[in-house]
């Protein structure tokens, strides 16, 4: 079945791209994509000046590209830490793992707090930090955030909105694919709106937030 | 009763117990890493079967070492067909929705082969041979060496291999296709790399077994669908997919069997294993050690 039916859009370096739009507009088959779990039936990925259009996964994520997925996907029977070992598995990031294991945990001392249990009983939160932890590990230059703060508690979403800002002041390029519109657009340099699998609205983040259409249809305003 | 309390029934359970469970150990690699119901799986000892009793027969060739050459050779047969056959199905996303039923046909037509061409090579007629037959006294019990020697190779190999899992960097990708295909994928898991690694020593397991089994059974082409039949009801005892569960399962179907037919008859072998199957699956269908998921 065809969901997709022209994205065209563009993740600059440094910075948040949200890709906004309802339930089932296309979001995740975009992300998918783009982390090589599909392959598109025409059009090209480019990534750094190069087609990676018939990657596969682990070559992508080998050259930089992590996918933090909707619904988290974590493995349910390994402890925390196997969680996070796999995240530098690529053979590009295994010697690096200590090392980034370090630095993942001082970024989320509750990881590193419930690093032997299983990840399988955490709480949402914590599974959601998990997975982005987990994507951290193989040391990305583009992370791809599937709906970060879907079926969260408020003050969780908080949390996870307020990591993924500190990701970017380091430099890190994430593209955001968010239903909670108000929040995305607002962190976002550079925003598109997906419907029906097509892009209908790009621009600054801001200014979409302005729009009249973009508030009426997703903002409630 | 004295039967029941002796050391020599016991250890024959032990050696049932791990023949069972390393032979499980290998049909739960394939099925837990790609969902493929390898039902030519028994077929596999049989052919490990009769490449210790040719190395022997032509060249008395111990089979200490003609399980590793059955091993390899049942390796490469595994190799073959994983290349031939079953990667393109693991890799088309409307083919793998239907892996197990198509595996499940597909394997059961390499079955068929195997097993008319073995009969056609080497003729229907069950063998056996003597290798390894002298008596080891341990204590008060006293077993062939041959015996012996499936007792050590099934559970060393058996205890290795979880340690392996458990500890390197290949077995935890292991255990993660496993858990989740998807997952695997994006953390960048070289999926095809593993899924051959787990197809292949699948194989290798069975051809190893198979060659320390034919020791001290008849074989025959058709030797093989009883231990077919073995390896499923322990894996779904033990859990499917779940590998140290099936080797745990795999000594309690041999303490059973053993005890079962001491206590009534051999001839109720089949219905001791197949009545323990039933059970299990109208009782606890996810298997007696599996942990119920949290959801």
């Amino acid at each position: 079945m065809q969901v997709l039916h022209g994205v065209d859009l563009t993740v600059q370096p440094s910075s948040i791209t949200a890709l906004v739009g309802g339930n089932g507009a296309g979001k995740t088959t975009t992300m998918r994509m783009l982390a090589g779990l599909l392959l598109p039936k025409s059009g090209t990925v480019m990534y750094q000046g190069k087609d990676i259009t018939t990657w596969d996964a682990a070559k992508r994520v080998a050259t930089g590209i992590a996918l933090v997925p909707e619904g988290r996907l974590v493995f349910p029977d390994l402890s925390v830490e196997q969680n996070l070992r796999l995240g530098a598995i690529s053979p590009s990031a295994r010697p690096h793992t200590a090392n980034r294991l370090e630095q993942v945990y001082s970024q989320f001392p509750r990881l590193r707090e419930r690093r032997r249990q299983i990840a399988g009983t955490l709480s949402g939160g914590e599974q959601q930090m998990l997975a982005l932890g987990r994507g951290l590990m193989s040391r990305p230059k583009i992370l791809l955030l599937d709906e970060p703060s879907l079926g969260l508690a408020p003050m969780m979403v908080d949390q996870i909105f307020e990591t993924i800002s500190g990701l970017t002041s380091n430099g890190m390029t994430i593209l955001l694919s968010e239903q909670n519109i108000g929040r995305a657009l607002k962190m976002a340099s550079q925003a598109y709106v997906i419907e029906n699998g097509r892009i209908s609205l790009d621009g600054e983040g801001w200014k979409l937030a302005a729009k009249p259409e973009v508030q009426r249809a997703y903002l409630g305003l | 009763m004295d039967i029941l309390l002796s050391g020599q029934l016991l250890i024959a359970a032990l050696i049932i117990g791990s023949i069972y469970g390393l032979v499980a150990l290998g049909l739960n690699l394939i099925y837990g890493t790609m969902r493929l119901l390898n039902i030519a799986y028994g077929d596999l000892v049989m052919i490990g079967g009769y490449v210790g009793y040719w190395l022997f027969t032509l060249a008395a060739i111990s089979p200490i070492i003609a399980m590793l050459v059955a091993g390899v050779l049942t390796g490469l047969l595994g190799a073959a067909l994983y290349f031939g056959l079953f990667r393109r199905q693991l890799s088309g996303r409307q083919s793998i929705e239907r892996i197990e039923a198509n595996s499940l046909l597909i394997f059961f037509g390499i079955s068929i082969i195997i097993q008319n061409v073995t009969a056609l090579a080497f003729s229907a007629t069950p063998r056996t041979y003597n290798a390894l037959d002298s008596l080891v006294q341990i204590g008060e019990i006293s077993i062939t060496q041959s015996r012996m020697a499936a007792l050590l190779v099934c559970l060393g190999l058996s205890i290795f291999i979880v340690f392996f899992l458990r500890l390197s960097p290949l077995g935890l990708s292991i255990r993660a296709l496993i858990q989740n295909r998807t997952a695997s994928q994006i953390v960048g898991i070289d999926v095809n790399r593993v899924q051959l690694f787990a197809f292949v020593t699948g194989f290798a397991l069975a051809g190893l077994a198979g060659a320390l089994i034919g020791v001290t059974e008849q074989i025959s082409p058709f030797m093989g669908f009883p231990f077919t039949i073995v390896a499923f009801v322990v894996i779904i005892l033990g859990g499917l997919g779940n590998l140290a569960g099936g080797l745990l399962a795999g000594m309690l179907l041999g303490i059973i069997e053993t005890y079962g037919v001491a206590l009534t008859s051999a001839n109720l072998r089949s219905i001791l294993i197949y009545g323990v199957f039933i059970l299990v699956l109208v009782l606890r269908p996810e298997g007696l050690l599996q942990k119920r998921r949290m959801t």
